[in-house]
């Protein structure tokens, strides 16, 4: 149950890739790295989930609260390369159509 | 030359700057790194004690003054141990205040939250939900209107702790005020517009909302962003899948849901759970299959609902990965008309 997080700081956007499994015990310190960032309003935020094995709803939740704190500051959330497993979770909740995702690996876009 | 080695030495290093060459400061400063050390490698304060007078052996200090010197270098080192004591003892009180916390919530929901099953003669009902810890993140409630119908909801609340059991809370009581004629989607709604004012930011429920006739078996019903469920035709022994997309409560407001219609013939059963069931890890850390789920409710459709979801609960958690366990909830509704 481990997570790795690769931040990369770009002048308009802060690029974020996760491997690993995101779920109720990894999910505070892939905070740490949203937080600031959504909070502080002045970047968008690019997620890259190819590495990413596992995501439950803990997870989500914070998708859910960084998409709100962007939003807040008219940023935008991007998640890309989503494996299927966790795509199916974006769709079943909802939240797929609130944000700009892609799949991997065909890193097809799906409409908003 | 090990740690430990590296540890006598530096102590051996220290008494000498304090005890034979008067250099206090540089004393002092070597004493807080090596008591970082040594509390970093759970040195226990005895073993301490025992080095302290194998050094004063090992360096022949046996005036009587200098002995007492050497006691204030040990009393130092021994400053830091009771930091870290009084450090642990704060983290202590802090795990029982939560441990309280927990108590209190999983009292909440023992009490205010539970759900009577409605006994009518045209429908059997079988419910289970059990936490895979002290407080559910799991939520059922059956409410039986006064004509013939019910309405049933299975719902998750992402979030632990008090403030998913107020959140529970809600949600009850949201469900209570409802109005039932303006059926499920407008109910969804409501609890929506609810939710989404009061929960923090992280938290939000995913929730199955149905509304079900047990004297005409007219069913209508609607998701917000929740497991689908399934409808086991008893006739034709198959299993349909009921849906309808929704997004989850307590992210947006004004959201609007849809709503859908289904018929139970005698012996059809709708099936609602929560993800603990159908994401379940087994030993392996391998997925559940939902097949093999829906298997075993066929295995046991002749009995009463209640039977059902005890063996699939039974079955489920011998087959549950022991570090993986999440809340486990399913409600099975059959239509009963015949069996009286």
């Amino acid at each position: 149950m481990n997570i790795k997080i690769n931040v990369d700081e770009k002048p308009e956007v802060t690029h974020v890739s996760i491997a690993g499994e995101l779920d109720i015990y990894t999910a505070p310190e892939l905070k740490k790295v949203f937080e600031p960032v959504a909070t502080d309003g002045t970047k968008n935020l690019h997620v890259d989930l190819k590495g990413l094995s596992y995501m439950d709803s803990t997870g989500l939740g914070l998708f859910v609260g960084t998409l709100k704190d962007l939003n807040k500051n008219d940023k935008e959330l991007r998640v890309t390369n989503v494996q299927p497993r966790i795509m199916k979770l974006f769709e079943i909740t909802g939240l797929r159509d609130l944000m700009y995702i892609t799949k991997y690996p065909e890193g097809e876009e799906i409409e908003k | 030359m090990s740690y430990i080695d590296n540890l006598t030495n530096d102590y051996e290093e220290i008494l000498r700057l304090y005890l034979f060459d008067n250099n206090l400061d540089a004393a002092i400063a070597k004493c807080h790194t090596f008591s970082r050390n040594v509390i970093e490698i759970d040195t226990s304060p005895e073993e301490i004690v025992s080095l302290h007078t194998q050094m004063l052996n090992h360096m022949h200090v046996n005036d009587i003054e200098l002995v007492k010197q050497s006691l204030e270098i040990l009393e130092e080192v021994m400053i830091s141990f009771g930091f870290t004591y009084r450090d642990y003892r704060a983290m202590l009180d802090k795990l029982n205040l939560h441990d309280q916390e927990l108590d209190i919530a999983a009292s909440l929901q023992e009490t205010m939250l539970k759900a009577t099953i409605p006994a009518v003669d045209t429908m059997q009902i079988g419910a289970i939900s059990i936490p895979a810890g002290k407080v559910s993140g799991d939520y059922f409630n059956i409410i039986h209107h006064n004509n013939d119908k019910i309405s049933f909801a299975v719902a998750d609340v992402i979030g632990k702790g008090i403030p998913a059991a107020i959140a529970m809370t809600m949600l009850k009581f949201g469900m209570e005020f409802a109005h039932l004629n303006r059926g499920p989607a407008k109910a969804l709604e409501t609890l929506n517009n609810l939710v989404e004012q009061n929960v923090n930011k992280n938290m939000f429920i995913t929730m199955f909302y149905g509304v079900y006739d047990f004297t005409s078996g007219d069913l209508s019903f609607s998701s917000a962003g929740h497991e689908p469920g399934f409808i086991y035709r008893y006739d034709e022994d198959v299993f349909e899948e009921i849906d309808t997309k929704g997004l989850v409560l307590g992210v947006r407001q004004g959201n609007t849901y849809f709503e859908k219609n289904a018929h139970l013939k005698e012996n059809d059963m709708i099936f609602i759970f929560t993800d603990g069931v159908s994401e379940l890890r087994k030993h392996d850390d391998t997925f559940i299959d939902m097949n093999n789920i829906l298997e075993m409710i066929r295995e046991k459709k002749e009995c009463h609902p209640q039977d059902i979801v005890q063996y699939l609960y039974e079955t489920l958690t011998r087959m549950q990965h022991n570090l993986r366990k999440d809340d486990l909830t399913m409600i099975i509704i059959k239509n009963a008309k015949n069996n009286y």
